[in-house]
């Protein structure tokens, strides 16, 4: 039978937050890949907190190559945090409210420390309403928009997307603007407007930013991380910080409902069992109860794990088609509609250019703008 | 002196250490200010919200310094600080 490596239960130790130094001078002493740990570290995304222990035990072995990784990964975040605060100001100018989600402020709520969670990208959510405001501010900054910016006013984009990227041409720093944060959202996360009600103010260097409301945070991030497999520790760890953080304010009856009602609550479940097993996490009764009565989730919770004994991260993957994604997104789906809907998507993935390439159509000819999906998924076009 | 007034950054102030060293950079006009060791432990202090004297005790017994040459470095950085507009003093 496999076991966890070496290698990823030294990141999972460094990840805990109060790591036993014992349990990682213990592992240090074992065979230890270095080159891997380097590789893993960085496509889990924990770098920083294996360089933050590694540093405190003076393991000047590995200290070379980890630490002018870190260095690196601290000054993009400086860099991006500071490109963030900049638009934030310039839009808190001309009155209007941005939420920025995971990047630098899950950074900041999380770890207490902008420089502890690499981010590749800048998310925000903005209200429709507000959307060519913030396109033009962007552009002002020299971003560039690889699609038409009417996209923004076409309402079945708007519908069916939800979010458009921007890249800074010298940078290269992307900013994805979200006006939803998921697609098939059915409650409160579907209604940006509610969450901009329910938005919280927490502190960002000198000043203090929105942010999603605790639970609301809380879900997406588990809704993200299932969407994704929980291939990376980073997700991992962003819920176990934040339960560090929050344990006593989540009103977990309400999360739990949220859940529930977003049709998400495998996704959840799945959250809280990974809190559960891999950070000793106590959760209250009502959640053991939902994991008992949840046959699949333990299932699905060691797919994940499998993944990790398997470097999964590391393999390179194929282009086309990833089953073994289509299945797992599949199985953890609790709504009948959101399967289909997944299926839809993986073999018909519609594009905004497709819909920009025809005139703006009623919504019973709607079904229209599936005639290139088709196209190219009949002449194998790339998708 | 400073030592006895509230000093705090101003929104728009940004500060992050680097090992021992740390950046405060101006959001504004995206100008940067590399800050050495002492300056740095004393500014991150002052962002966690610790008080003027409290850091000057701490960093005076935690490094080999005079009281006389720390008030006048301190004296020094808050002075071209507060010139640039980086730390507002009340």
């Amino acid at each position: 039978m496999r076991t966890l490596t070496n290698e990823f239960k030294l990141l999972l130790e460094t990840s805990q937050v109060s790591p036993s130094m014992q349990t990682i001078l213990d592992l240090l002493k074992e065979k230890i890949h270095t080159d891997k740990l380097f590789s893993l570290a960085q496509a889990n995304g924990t770098l920083p907190l294996l360089c933050r222990y590694l540093q405190e035990l003076q393991e000047v072995s590995f200290h070379k190559d980890f630490s002018d990784e870190n260095l690196h990964i601290k000054s993009i975040n400086f860099y991006m945090s500071a490109q963030l605060l900049q638009l934030v100001f310039l839009l808190k100018a001309k009155e209007i409210e941005i939420i920025p989600i995971k990047g630098p402020l899950l950074s900041q709520h999380a770890y207490k420390d902008i420089t502890l969670r690499p981010f590749s990208d800048l998310d925000i959510l903005v209200q429709e309403k507000d959307l060519m405001e913030v396109t033009s501010t962007l552009l002002s900054l020299g971003y560039e928009c690889q699609m038409d910016i009417n996209a923004f006013t076409h309402p079945y984009i708007l519908k069916k997307f939800t979010d458009i990227s921007f890249v800074h041409p010298q940078s290269q720093l992307i900013v994805e603007l979200h006006w939803k944060l998921l697609k098939t959202a059915s409650s409160i996360l579907a209604d940006t407007t509610a969450l901009f009600q329910n938005c919280i103010s927490i502190p960002f260097q000198n000043t203090h930013l929105n942010s999603l409301a605790l639970e609301e945070e809380f879900l997406y991030l588990c809704i993200h991380a299932s969407k994704h497999r929980w291939e990376r520790i980073e997700w991992m760890n962003d819920i176990n910080y934040l339960f560090e953080q929050h344990q006593h304010q989540y009103n977990w009856d309400k999360l739990l409902k949220m859940a529930k009602d977003e049709n998400a609550l495998s996704s959840y479940l799945l959250g809280i069992l990974i809190l559960n097993k891999l950070y000793k996490r106590t959760i209250g009764h009502s959640l053991t109860s939902e994991l008992s009565q949840n046959k699949k989730i333990k299932k699905v919770y060691l797919k994940v794990i499998e993944l990790h004994m398997n470097d999964y991260i590391l393999q390179e993957k194929k282009s086309g088609i990833r089953w073994m994604e289509v299945f797992f997104a599949i199985r953890l789906e609790d709504s009948f509609f959101k399967k289909l809907f997944i299926f839809k998507s993986v073999f018909f993935p519609l594009h905004i250019t497709d819909i920009l390439l025809m005139p703006s159509l009623p919504k019973k000819l709607r079904f229209l703008y599936y005639l290139k999906p088709l196209q190219r998924r009949f002449k194998k076009e790339p998708s | 002196m400073y030592l006895d007034k509230k000093i705090t950054f101003p929104p728009h102030i940004m500060l992050q250490s680097f090992d021992d060293e740390a950046i405060l950079l101006d959001i504004r006009t995206q100008e940067h200010f590399g800050l050495d060791s002492i300056a740095s432990l004393f500014l991150m202090h002052l962002q966690n919200n610790k008080n003027p004297k409290e850091i000057f005790t701490l960093i005076l017994n935690e490094y080999d310094v005079s009281e006389e040459q720390l008030h006048t470095d301190i004296t020094a950085l808050l002075d071209s600080l507060l010139k640039y507009g980086l730390i507002e003093v009340s």
